[in-house]
């Protein structure tokens, strides 16, 4: 569904993004995780072909940028992070404004704004002006305006900021349910824990440039275990990535975390030939591993290397 | 109906605004009739109400009204919501429609009403053409201060300056200023002679209405310029045909107004020596035919060079769209290159061009020509071999240009430069100004030369080197400048 190629983008003293390639495909939702400027808002401002990339492209629904900024528009939706409403336009004002904005006409911005409501659950406040609503329902008023036209793709970039815990839960619900109903989405955020909830890739960025792109399952909700010295080792690293069957995702002098490649009596061979080693184990933990472990293990991994 | 329409006209005219704006207006004209009006004839408290019409409109339309059209864009920036506007679907011509007619509309509502007493006046007391030029008057410099305001407010957008409120200010002055100056031009053809007419390219017409088809025209101008930088905002590729089409409509219009230069002499009464002394030669309306096409293409020149200065202080210097210029000129790719080239660069090209062909047209002119001016004149004391010739002049002129662009481009250059465009217009006005001030005064006239375009003496063909060189120093210091930028990340 979305495909960016080899995109550089520079601003006049710098270069943003650096022959950023990867691929999302149809009904996913991707996660786009980094440090500050590492690029993220620049990056889903060219797939918006909101700016021009210096080189390179990106095609979303077989429509390039480059070429055809104003086919993509019609394709996609955008929450950007600081977004605006119409203050002294009700709810209902403000979809049929983005119905009209994006194309509908007649019965059609009825049919779209009807369902808009519904989907982003603000029926019963349709007559209130967009200035008279919480942080969480102007924020699903906000998507409801970018999804109105349904675009096959919805870019999201931080959703999620300044919302309090139940209007996070009911954004992760829309998301969700917005996926169910085939929108391709890529979301931009800091809070990989809420990201968990409905990503379905991870797509790491850093200095510009794409670190990884990895599924979500083989990043986070595996089993992984946690093996906890009592005293520090600096052997601990280097003892475990001799080791077969075992993948490491992080470790220190005192602690590690692995996968395992088998069941418990796997687990049990581990600790005893850690005890063999002369490690004193206090414990070999089962526990699920995070995406923000995942995306710390991956961001530590380019440390190292 | 045009969604930006529908939405500006949902929030400007709300019933209580529909009600508000008559009511007052009403009331003022009201008080008007019954106390400056009072007791003297109808028309006479008609002309005490239109004078009032006339302040009230202005104040409505023009300075209102540019009030809102300087924030039709940047108030969407500052609100965050143009982006979403640039990603629908609405064209460029419905979202400039939109937002001038509907961000507007209450401004012309209360526009009408105050037309009513001006119309009515008009009507009473001048002759049956006086109306329609007075309502197209009023509403063009209406619709022009908006048109400028809202274009220079958009070049803000261009420049990434858009968040700040001088932006909205720098475009409601530039709307007002405008309308200010359109408005001084209207009061002074009201005393203008009735029987004289303005002469444009030999066509001949009733001052007012020239300057009425003139305000209507460049009105339209300013609203294509909106539209131009509208389709930029909203990413449709528009290509350098329409910055061209006003480059050579400036040029031809100005350049026509060259027919009427020496009737106004004549009226005015300030026959110089120089006008004299081409009056020596004239032969149909007191100025030879070769003489009115140079002075044509001389005022084409200017106009070229006017708008080369301008467009490189105001537009924003983009340094990756120069350098992919540059690749492009590199790999032959020339016709791509031209295509992308800066507003700046047709508009040199433009001053090349009337350089070139005002060269060609220009002769040296003797001594014996000039004698009646020869002693009052500044350039006297520089007039050797009974022979002057300005042609050198013309090329120094372009090559200081081109200097003056490279002066705007280094400042610009700086990783951190701050209101560069400002310190850059600061050092031309001094080395086009203020130096060749000192070096008259110290009589060293040949240094002008050195700073800003000026005849020397001896071998006038030295004249155009000493800028070049300038020119050619200060572009190898751009590239330097950015080469520094770029390497530091």
């Amino acid at each position: 569904m979305i495909e960016v190629k080899d995109l550089s983008f520079e601003y006049p003293t710098a270069r943003a993004l650096d022959h950023v390639s990867f691929t999302v495909g149809e009904g996913v939702i991707a996660a786009l995780v980094g440090p500050n400027g590492a690029g993220k808002t620049t990056l889903l401002r060219n797939i918006a072909a909101l700016e021009r990339p210096y080189s390179g492209t990106a095609i979303v629904d077989g429509v390039d940028v480059r070429e055809h900024p104003r086919a993509v528009h019609k394709k996609l939706g955008f929450l950007q992070d600081f977004f605006g409403l119409y203050d002294d336009l009700t709810v209902t004002q403000c979809l049929t404004y983005a119905a009209m904005a994006n194309g509908l006409r007649g019965k059609a911005v009825e049919r779209a704004v009807e369902k808009t409501l519904d989907r982003i659950d603000l029926r019963e406040h349709q007559t209130k002006l967009s200035k008279q609503l919480s942080r969480g329902m102007r924020q699903r008023l906000a998507i409801g305006q970018a999804i109105a036209h349904e675009p096959k793709v919805l870019l999201l970039d931080e959703p999620a900021s300044g919302l309090d815990p139940d209007a996070r839960r009911d954004l992760s619900g829309l998301l969700r349910e917005l996926q169910s109903q085939g929108i391709t989405q890529i979301v931009s955020s800091h809070i990989l824990a809420e990201l968990e909830d409905y990503s379905t890739e991870m797509i790491i960025m850093e200095n510009g440039r794409i670190k990884s792109q990895r599924g979500v399952e083989e990043g986070s909700g595996a089993t992984v275990y946690t093996i906890e010295l009592a005293t520090p080792n600096d052997g601990l690293t280097k003892w475990l990535e001799k080791q077969s069957g075992i993948t490491l995702h992080q470790s220190d002098s005192k602690r590690a975390m692995v996968s395992l490649d088998g069941d418990a009596s796997a687990r049990a061979k581990l600790l005893k030939d850690l005890v063999g080693a002369g490690f004193e184990v206090v414990g070999v933990s089962e526990t699920k591993r995070s995406l923000a472990d995942a995306y710390f293990e991956e961001v530590s991994r380019g440390d190292r290397s | 109906m045009n969604p930006e329409l529908q939405r500006n006209l949902w929030l400007e005219l709300s019933p209580m605004r529909l009600l508000m704006m008559p009511a007052i207006i009403g009331l003022i004209f009201a008080a008007v009739w019954t106390t400056w009006g009072f007791g003297t004839e109808a028309q006479g408290q008609l002309a005490a109400v239109a004078a009032v019409a006339r302040s009230l409109f202005f104040f409505i339309v023009v300075i209102w009204g540019t009030w809102i059209s300087a924030r039709l864009v940047t108030g969407e920036i500052r609100d965050r919501t143009w982006d979403f506007q640039r990603m629908s679907a609405i064209s460029s011509w419905s979202m400039v429609a939109g937002k001038l007619i509907g961000g507007t509309a209450f401004i012309w509502y209360g526009g009408a009403i105050c037309l009513v007493p001006i119309i009515m006046y008009t009507a009473a007391t001048g002759d049956g053409g006086d109306v329609p030029r007075e309502i197209l008057f009023r509403v063009g410099m209406g619709v022009f201060a908006h048109a400028t305001a809202f274009f220079v407010s958009m070049l803000a957008v261009r420049r990434d300056a858009a968040s700040s409120r001088l932006a909205s200010f720098f475009a409601m002055a530039a709307g007002v200023g405008a309308a200010a100056w359109v408005w001084s031009v209207w009061i002074g053809t009201q005393d203008w002679p009735l029987n004289v007419q303005f002469t444009w390219y030999q066509i001949e017409m009733a001052l007012p209405t020239f300057m009425v088809a003139s305000l209507l025209v460049f009105a339209a101008w300013a609203i294509v310029g909106n539209w131009t930088l509208m389709r930029h905002e909203l990413q449709i590729p528009t290509g350098p045909f329409i910055w061209i089409g006003f480059i050579v409509f400036a040029m031809a219009y100005y350049a026509g107004q060259a027919d009427f230069l020496g009737i106004l002499d004549e009226l005015s009464g300030t026959v110089n020596a120089a006008s004299k002394a081409a009056g020596d030669l004239a032969n149909v309306n007191g100025i030879p035919d070769s003489i009115l096409a140079s002075a044509r293409w001389a005022i084409a020149l200017t106009v070229a060079l006017s708008l080369a200065y301008v467009s490189i202080l105001v537009a924003p210097k983009n340094w990756v769209q120069l350098r992919q210029i540059r690749e492009q000129f590199k790999s032959g790719k020339f016709a791509q290159a031209l295509w992308n080239l800066p507003s700046w660069g047709y508009a040199s090209i433009a001053a090349l061009f009337a350089a070139i062909i005002l060269m060609t047209m220009l002769e040296p002119v003797s001594i014996d020509v000039m004698e009646g001016m020869a002693d009052d004149w500044v350039f006297s004391n520089l007039i050797s071999d009974g022979q002057i010739d300005l042609r050198p002049t013309v090329l120094a002129i372009f090559a200081f240009m081109i200097r003056d662009i490279g002066i705007v481009l280094w400042f610009n250059a700086a990783k951190r430069a701050r209101r560069p465009d400002i310190a850059a217009a600061l050092t031309i006005w001094v080395l086009h100004g203020v130096v060749p001030a000192i070096f008259a005064g110290a009589t060293a006239f040949t240094l002008i030369g050195l700073v800003s375009p000026w005849p020397i003496n001896g071998d006038s063909w030295m004249q155009p080197v000493w800028p070049a060189l300038e020119a050619a120093a200060i572009l190898f210091l751009v590239a330097a400048r950015r080469r520094m930028v770029r390497s530091a990340g």
